[in-house]
């Protein structure tokens, strides 16, 4: 409509050379704009929505990485802590052995009754059994995998 | 030239105007959503490293703090073992002392 109303003018205004009006060459430069225009919205809506999927995957995997991550600092904590636990026990089944071996030696009638390995021997009364102490629990709670 | 002409002409004029910046304008923004799906996707390969890494170290460590654990638990119960046997020397002490105190006050 508009380029039939400016047809006129437009002959009268005719650039030299091409035979191309200038409003002619608006026009279609707008229409053009217009198609560019529509068609960096639709880039730009398709980059948005990729944007948002790398962002989704991005906070998924920093999620999963930092549940990794806890994990893996549980388990190494788990492993000093069990560590700690073996030498304390094993400091403990010491102590217990050689207390029950003092004790068969002082009493060597009871060791026929004791079925156990090195540590069977006769018992001293004043001695109280060493204390459960254990220091360091097991981390027993060792990170489970997801 | 009409005055109505060149209004027209001016309007045309002033949307193309406005279309070119709008063009320019979205052009930025496309680059700028551009350059940030980039980054994502280097932070997202940068993270899958590791994950890779961290799943590795996982593995590598699991088994290791299986085997403490079960060692603790054996500990554990020798331990236990070894309190009773003692406790129970200790009761049999006793009881042989009391046996013979009767005994040697009975005779």
């Amino acid at each position: 409509m508009f380029v039939l109303a400016v047809a006129e003018p437009v002959e009268a205004a005719s650039s030299g050379g091409l035979g191309i009006s200038p409003p002619v060459v608006l026009v279609f430069g707008f229409v053009f704009l217009i198609l560019l225009q529509a068609g960096m919205v639709r880039r730009i809506t398709r980059l948005r929505a990729q944007r948002s999927d790398c962002k989704a995957s991005y906070d998924k995997l920093r999620e999963e990485v930092l549940t990794l991550g806890e994990q893996v600092s549980s388990l190494e904590r788990a492993r000093d802590s069990n560590g700690a636990s073996i030498v304390a026990l094993e400091r403990e089944n010491e102590v217990l052995q050689k207390l029950i071996e003092e004790f068969v030696a002082e009493h060597p009638e009871l060791a026929a009754s004791v079925v156990a390995p090195a540590e069977d021997e006769a018992p001293t009364e004043g001695e109280a059994p060493p204390e459960d102490e254990s220091g360091a629990e097991p981390a027993s709670t060792v990170a489970t995998d997801s | 030239m009409m005055l109505g002409d060149l209004a027209f002409y001016a309007g045309i004029l002033g949307i193309t105007i406005y279309l070119c910046l709008m063009v320019i304008k979205h052009t930025g923004h496309t680059s700028k959503i551009s350059d940030s799906i980039k980054r994502y996707e280097r932070a997202i390969a940068s993270l899958q490293e590791q994950q890779s890494q961290l799943k590795a170290t996982r593995q590598e460590n699991q088994p290791e703090v299986n085997g403490l654990l079960s060692r603790v638990l054996e500990l554990r119960e020798s331990r236990d073992q070894l309190q009773i046997r003692y406790e129970e020397l200790q009761d049999q002490a006793k009881t042989g002392d009391r046996d013979i105190q009767v005994k040697s006050r009975g005779s």
